[in-house]
This record gives C-alpha cells, structure tokens and sequence, in this order.
C-alpha cells in the first residue's frame, strides 16, 4: 500500500537550515574558544590579558581601573593627567629579576627603588633605600645602611630581608641579569644593613646596585606569588607570570596593566614615601613603530617619543609643539676581528687586523650615524669616565692600511663580516653601517663578503667565537668604566667572542688593577691604558658612539634621559 | 478499481547516521582535520628545530654566560632528544595545554586569548568593507562591461591590489591622523582611556555589550584605518571574482526570460544574478577571511595593533617556539573551519549541489 509521507519543507531546505545551523555554530565554536579560553586562563592563573586592575592589592591609585563603568571618555576621573610614552617595545618580562630592556627599564625606575640611584645623565650613586654607604679599602665588602621610612606599594615597610631576597633571587634564577651577581654574597645583619660582599676588589658595587636589576621587591608579595631565592629558583620559581599583572614595588608607581606587546600602564602610588611623587596621576608606555611616533609626537599631548633616528628628528627641529633633545648614547658600534687562526687565519693575522684598522673611514662612518654621533676612541663611550679623548682617535690612513695589508703576506685576503640584520641601534641600521666599511677595505684591496643574519641566528655563531669579523655594538650593563675590563683575554665572555682566549699578562695585570682601584679618576686613568694597547693590537675597532635622540611635546619638562634607566618619568613635569 | 503494485526497494543496511549525507560529510572532515592539524604539529615541530639559533641566547641576550644557557636548556628541556620534546609537546597539548611562550611568560592559551580577538576584530571589520565594496564593484563593473564604469573600476580594483600595504597604511596614516587629524593614529584606544571589561576581548563589542558608546566610539575609530588597509587588496580581488562570476551568469536563459517577463532589472540582479553567483564569491570571500585573519602582521605592525601577526612575528624572530607551535596550530584550524563553513555554505546557496 502507498502510504502518503507527513507534510513538511522540502529535504533541500532543510538539509540547508541544518548546514547553516552547523557553520554558524562552528564559527561561534571558533571564536568561543578563544574568548572562553582567556577567561579561564585568568581565572587560573590571574594573567593573559592583563587588563585587570589586579595590579595592586592595597592600593588603588588615582587613575580609572577597568571595572570603571559608565561612558568614560577621558579616564574615570574627568581631570586624569596622563603622560604616553612611544617606544619599540623590548619587554620580555616584568620582572626585573629576569629580563632588563630599555622599554622595561622605563617602566621598572618607575615602580621600583634601589639602594642607590642615580639622576639623570649624572651616573654617580646617590642615596636611595639606602642612605649610606661605607666601602672596604680592598673594595671588596660594601655595607649599606637603610633608611627606616621606606615603605611598598602595599603599606608593609621594606627591610633589608626584602633587599637580600631580591639580590639572591637575581643571582640564582640565571637569567640575563644574574651575571651582575657573580662573585658577590649578600648578608643582612639587621632590619635596617645590608652588606653585599665581593670574592675580588669590585669598586664598581656603588654603581651595579643602581641598575634596574637590582630593583628591590616586596618579598612577602613575591614568596605568595610563587617567587623564590633558592638554588632551584630556575626550576620552582613561579612568579614570572604573576609580575605579568602586579608589581611589587616602593616606587612611586604602581603597574596597573600590562598588555603583552602594546602597552604598559602605570598608576600613581599613593603611599609613596619619597619626594618625587611624579605629576602625573596615569603613565602609558605605547609600542609604537618609530614612523608612527614620529607622527604621534606632532599630533599628541604629553607625549615622547623615544625612537626617533637623527633623520627623523632633523626633521622636527624647529617645528612649534615638539622638544628634540639630542644626547650621547652610551652605544659604542665597532667592528671586531677574530683571534682565534682555527677560526680565521686572515682575521688573526695582526698585520691583517692594522690594515683594517686603519683602511676605515671614520668620519664617513659618523656621517651615517647622523646629528650627535661622534667617532669612537675606544670603546669605552664618552658618557663614562674612562673614556678616551676624541684627539686620540684613530684615523684614516689609507697608505699606512696598505703597507699593513702587504706585510701581512696574504694575497688578495678574503673576510666575511657578519652582522645582525633585524634590529637597529638609535635609528642606525646595521646594513648601513657594513656596506660603508665593506666599501673602504675593498678600496684598500680586501674582499669583503657580507653576511646579514637575523639576531636569533647571529647570536649563537657570535657566541661561539667563530665569526671570523663582525659589525656589532655595546651598550654597558652598568655605567662604570670597569665593565669593559671584561674585554680583556682570559675567561670573559667578552674576549671570548673574539676568539680571544691566549692570556696577555700584560693586559690582565692591567685589568686586575683596574677592578681593584677604588679611586675613580685613576680607575678612569688606567682604563684609557687599556684602551690605548686595544687600539695598538686587539680585535676591537671602535667605529662610532651614536646619539640618542628624545622628543617630547613641548609643555613636557625634564625630559632627560638617563643611562641605565632611559627615563624617569615621576621627574617629568609640565610647564 | 486500480491495484497498487507494492515496489520492493533494496535494503540499505548501513547505519541511520551514514545514510544521510550531511552527517556523514561532518564526520569525514573531522577525521581530517584532526590528522592535518597532527601534521600540522609535527611540520612546525620539525622546522622550528631547522631555523639555526638558540632559544637561550635569543631570550637571554647576548651577556648570557655558558652556565645560564646551559641552564635554560636543562630548564625548557631543550636538552631531550627530539622525538622525546615533540613526544612532551604533544601529550600537554592533548591536555589543552601549549605551554608557556618564552618571551611573555604567559600560558600559549592565554596570549592567543588575548591577541586573536584583536585580529578578529580587525578582520571582521575588514571583510565587512571588503565584501560590501568588492561586490558591489564586481556587479558594476559586470552590468556596466566594456563601458567606462567598468574600466575605471577594473583600474580601481588593480590598483587596490597593486598598491604595497605598507606604503597605503602610512600614507592614509599621514593624511588622516597627521594632516587632517581627523583618524587616530595607530594602537586600539587612545592612552587615556580604559578598556572595557573584557567578554569577547573586541573593545568594539566589549564597550557595546556594557554600553560605553564613548568608548566604542573611540575603539572604532581606532579600527577604520588599519581595517581599510587591510580590506584595500581584498577589494581588488573581490571586484574581479565577481565581475567574473557574474558575467558567467548574466547571459544565462533564465535571466533573460525573467528581463522578458518585465521582473524590475534590481530584483533580477539581487534575487537571480547575484544568488547564483554567489558560490563562487563565498568561496574567495571564505579564503580572504583566512588570510586576513592570519597574515595582518604588516598592517599590525604599522598601526601598533597587538594582533595574532604581530605575536607570530616576534615568536619566529625570538625563536619562542612554544608561541610558534601555537600560532601555527591556530592558523591551521582558521583555514580548516573556513574552508569547512564555505563548503556548507555552498550547499546552502546552491540547491543542485548535493553533499555527498
């Protein structure tokens, strides 16, 4: 018997509800993950997207937090001040403990206090958390004594056990800072001394310990989170995501948000116990490509622009609104040769090291380098003393390279100069930079072959000390001449890169005395010594010492920059 | 009286779920999605381990001595053999888990969480105007063939193409933002004001969904010029396809007889010209939602936007191969949903096509 089928929309339609249905719900699936996926992750681990205003537990700041609700068009509160600071953002982690980059450095002399600071382009040491120090005369034991006023962001007062936390956690993470903590131990006799000691003279201490590494944190904060100072840190350490959306600070700003490659956003610390309180209630580091920040700059108020190359600023000298500022930088570019003959029997010839030396056009170099640069006497830059007088400046001499390069008895010599190729130093590409010494060794009879590299690749390779010649550059960890001992031959990294590893007695007794001198100026004296016989036979060419460039809108006061810190901004005010 | 002959069919013994198709079309994509997104891992795997460099010194920085580099290798387990590490990745990962980027120090999830809605939100908006100018110029240009619309608009959409991204974005950045001020430029909000609370991590949608119309409004501004870059080629493409497609059908019996029949030209544009076009143009459409939402890594970078490109750009150059694995990962599932969704779609707006 036939049966007639139920009514009902024909198969094709329905087979397309239920295809569009199935799409839909894929697509809401997709995005659903992802939404879902944060959600959980914060509640989990309270980080990802940092947007939260979890940043701080006690204290609230003056500046709109996230909950606020309502249609805030200018910040929570209508008269928020807030001061926006472009950069190519570097931030590898919040936790000074970890990581130290120029844009975190920022960010870092705002939220945290160390024993000593310093102001401005003045590197000498001040009292800070401490407000003294005495020195062993063999400079191997510096004891600091605190003030009993200071307090964190969170009311609880800081004491010389969350000084001696913070240094030892640095020194046992092993991460890219520690290495400022080899050699030395620190003791905390009482609530209000700590005493940092040195296994050889280290007169340098005073100056290490205003570094951003040295950032003293809220240990009680810290340990809850997961932090801790114990040998196995780099295994049980849990605090590096924590830091992601807190800060655990005595600074006079708190972290309110930090979005992984955008923004860091700071809020005044209510409870800030010194004096420099900062004007402004909200501080917002943006990552801005240096061709947006030139426009920014121009259209923005309140803002810096920290990126600029010299080009980009010439173009804004004189225009009404803006302030260039054009300083030294501490970045010393240089070309460096190789020591090692397995690794380069032409780069180690000295002969062949002279001819380069000498074949370079220097003031062509710090041409490329634009406003401000100047050629480099050693490589100790001009912003430390120490440095060596730009009259004893090495400088072209094409018939001296010549007669070195037919000394060398090499025919026709063939190098390969590596360079990092992704990044740039104050604007300069390193591409720019090896394409003018190519040219200037080639004239003189070389053949240079260039090799660019992304960083992740050069890195290894440099490390290694197998490059047999390379453009790099040098920007110090800490803002003492001493630092460049480590160039010496002998164990140092540094030489170590240059193939350089045949002990010199000379040169090592040069540097044993210089990081046991506790005088500064005949410190300084002896480190132009060493200078003076790198230049006669090293690997190290100094070229170039680059400016570095700041713009700000031109209501913006004290906009300096700073070394190690690159700005204060609780010192930034407003005319 | 008439008998009725009863007409014995064969019987189909196959489960009820296999014998209908669209069921059975599910299932069979699954099953291949699961198996390319396996692949997926282990290409990503294989050549992340290719690029000479290491993860050590791209995160520790240059200073890092012997010690601390031997000691992030024993702490990441960079040190285990090859199938061991893959074999670890691949159990968290079934776990839910795609660990921990080295440069962030955030859980994988939990940065994708964060930058893929940026994207997305880009993306969308980008497609919108892709779609709405891409089409529209396509059937003009078809309508008006060989005349001078069509013309001008074949230039438009060559030049739409033509054009390089990065010199567009700071050229439309210099005359909106710069010049005339009247645009925003580059980041997602202005530095004063607050995000809204986080739902789906749009702030378009987030400021909506809490009824912050100052900051949608704000947002939104943000998203015009970064979302006209990025639309600028998709339009070109689009104007082209269309044109195409609708040219194939425009000379079709059907469409005449309905001119014959007096149907006004706008309905016999929009309800037969355009409607059988359209399999063709979501198929383009489909793809260019993909690649927009994967590779806006230029336009991100330029607007400062801190999107899934921008994310996957510093991965690759800081070798953070956990954010690597899951940024690949990701972009396998866009182009495997999308293309998935298209093939649906198709059989919705095409009635002869049967899934099969």
């Amino acid at each position: 018997m036939f049966t007639a089928r139920k009514a009902g929309p024909p198969r094709v339609r329905r087979t397309g509800i239920v295809a569009l249905a199935a799409a839909g719900a894929l697509a809401m699936l997709l995005s659903a993950c992802t939404t879902a996926t944060s959600v959980d992750q914060i509640s989990e681990s309270g980080t990802s997207d940092q947007s939260s205003s979890a940043a701080a537990p006690a204290t609230s700041g003056s500046a709109a937090t996230s909950d606020a609700g309502g249609d805030t068009t200018s910040g929570a509160a209508g008269d928020t001040k807030t001061l926006t600071i472009d950069s190519s953002f570097i931030v590898t982690s919040m936790d000074p403990s970890r990581a130290v980059t120029p844009t975190q450095s920022v960010a870092t002399r705002a939220m945290y206090d160390t024993l000593l600071r310093t102001h401005g382009e003045d590197t000498t040491p001040e009292p800070s958390v401490a407000k003294s120090f005495d020195a062993s005369d063999d400079a191997k034991t510096y004891t600091f004594h605190l003030r009993d006023d200071v307090t964190f962001a969170d009311g609880s007062k800081l004491t010389s056990a969350d000084v001696l936390f913070s240094l030892q956690r640095l020194a046992a993470l092993k991460l890219g800072g520690s290495y400022l903590m080899d050699g030395l131990t620190v003791t905390a006799p009482d609530p209000a001394t700590v005493v940092i000691s040195s296994k050889d003279p280290k007169p340098a201490i005073p100056i290490i310990v205003t570094t951003p590494a040295f950032a003293i944190l809220n240990s009680a904060m810290v340990k809850a989170a997961g932090g801790t100072d114990a040998k196995d840190a780099p295994e049980k350490d849990k605090a590096d995501t924590w830091f992601n959306s807190h800060s655990a600070g005595s600074g006079p700003y708190i972290l309110q948000s930090y979005k992984t490659d955008d923004s860091i956003t700071l809020v005044r610390n209510d409870k800030y116990w010194g004096e420099d309180k900062g004007e402004f209630d909200r501080v917002v580091i943006r990552n801005m490509t240096a061709a947006t920040q030139l426009l920014n700059v121009q259209r923005g108020k309140n803002e810096i622009a920290l990126d600029l190359s010299a080009t980009q600023s010439a173009s804004l000298k004189g225009k009404d609104g803006v302030t260039v500022r054009t300083d030294p930088s501490s970045s010393v570019f240089r070309v460096q040769m190789n020591m090692d003959p397995k690794a380069s029997t032409v780069a180690a010839n000295p002969h062949i090291q002279a001819a380069v030396r000498y074949g370079i056009n220097y003031d062509a170099i710090v041409q490329l380098g634009g406003e401000g640069a100047v050629q480099a006497a050693g490589i100790v830059p001009s912003t430390l003393p120490g440095a060596l007088p730009a009259s004893e400046a090495i400088h072209q001499d094409v018939a001296k390279a010549k007669a070195e390069l037919a000394a060398s008895g090499i025919d026709k010599p063939s190098l390969t100069m590596t360079y990092p190729s992704d990044i740039n130093v104050n604007g300069l590409e390193f591409a720019t930079l090896a394409q003018r010494v190519a040219a200037d060794l080639q004239a003189i009879g070389f053949t240079i072959k260039l090799e660019a590299q992304p960083v992740a690749t050069y890195l290894p390779e440099w490390v290694k000390g197998k490059t047999e010649m390379t453009l790099t550059y040098n920007y110090p960890d800490y803002m003492d001449s001493s630092y460049y001992s480590s160039f010496v031959p002998g164990t140092s990294s540094d030489s170590q890169r240059a193939g350089w590893n045949t002990d010199v007695p000379a040169l090592s007794q040069l540097r044993d005395e210089i990081n046991s001198t506790v005088d500064d100026a005949k410190r300084a004296s002896l480190m132009q010594d060493l200078q003076r016989k790198f230049n006669e036979n090293s690997p190290y060419i100094p070229l170039m010492q680059t400016a570095q460039t700041v713009v700000s809108t031109s209501n913006l006061t004290n906009v300096v920059l700073d070394p190690s810190w690159i700005l204060d901004v609780a010192a930034i005010g407003t005319k | 009286m008439t008998q009725q002959t009863a007409v014995s069919r064969p019987v189909d013994a196959r489960p009820a779920w296999h014998r209908r198709p669209l069921p059975r079309f599910v299932a069979k994509r699954l099953a291949a999605s699961v198996l390319i997104l396996f692949g997926i891992t282990v290409i990503s795997f294989l050549l992340t381990q290719a690029v000479p460099g290491d993860p050590a010194l791209a995160n520790l920085g240059q200073r890092a001595t012997p010690e601390q580099i031997a000691n992030y290798h024993r702490v990441h387990g960079l040190d285990d053999p090859l199938p061991v590490q893959y074999g670890r990745y691949l159990v968290n990962l079934l776990h839910g888990d795609l660990g921990v980027s080295q440069q962030t120090h955030n859980p994988v999830m939990a940065d994708l969480g964060s930058f893929v809605p940026a994207t997305l939100e880009l993306a969308l908006l980008a497609v919108v105007i892709a779609v709405l100018v891409g089409v529209g110029f396509g059937v003009l240009a078809a309508l008006y063939r060989d005349r001078w619309p069509d013309y001008l608009l074949r230039i438009v959409s060559l030049s739409g193409i033509s054009v390089p991204v990065f010199w567009l974005a700071l050229v439309l950045l210099y005359v909106f933002f710069y010049l005339w001020s009247i645009l925003p430029g580059g980041s997602r909000l202005d530095p004063d004001l607050v995000p809204p609370e986080k739902v789906t991590g749009m702030y378009t949608v987030d400021a909506l969904l809490h009824g912050q119309w100052g900051i949608f409004g704000n947002a939104f501004s943000h998203l015009i010029l970064p979302a006209v870059v990025l639309a600028a080629s998709s339009i070109g493409l689009l104007t082209r396809y269309t044109r195409t497609a609708v040219l194939e059908v425009i000379d079709q019996d059907y469409v005449r007889s309905a001119r014959a029949q007096g149907l006004p030209e706008r309905t016999i544009v929009f309800s037969h010209v355009l409607r059988a076009a359209l399999p063709a143009v979501i198929t383009v459409i489909g793809l260019l939602f993909a690649n927009v939402l994967t590779g806006a890594v230029l336009v991100e970078n330029i607007f400062s936007w801190p999107g899934l490109g921008r994310y996957g750009f510093h991965a690759a150059t800081t070798l953070d191969l956990p954010a690597i694995m899951g940024v690949s990962l990701f972009v396998a599932l866009v182009y495997l949903v999308v293309n998935f969704v298209v093939d649906l779609l198709y059989g919705v707006l095409d009635p002869r096509i049967r899934v099969t």
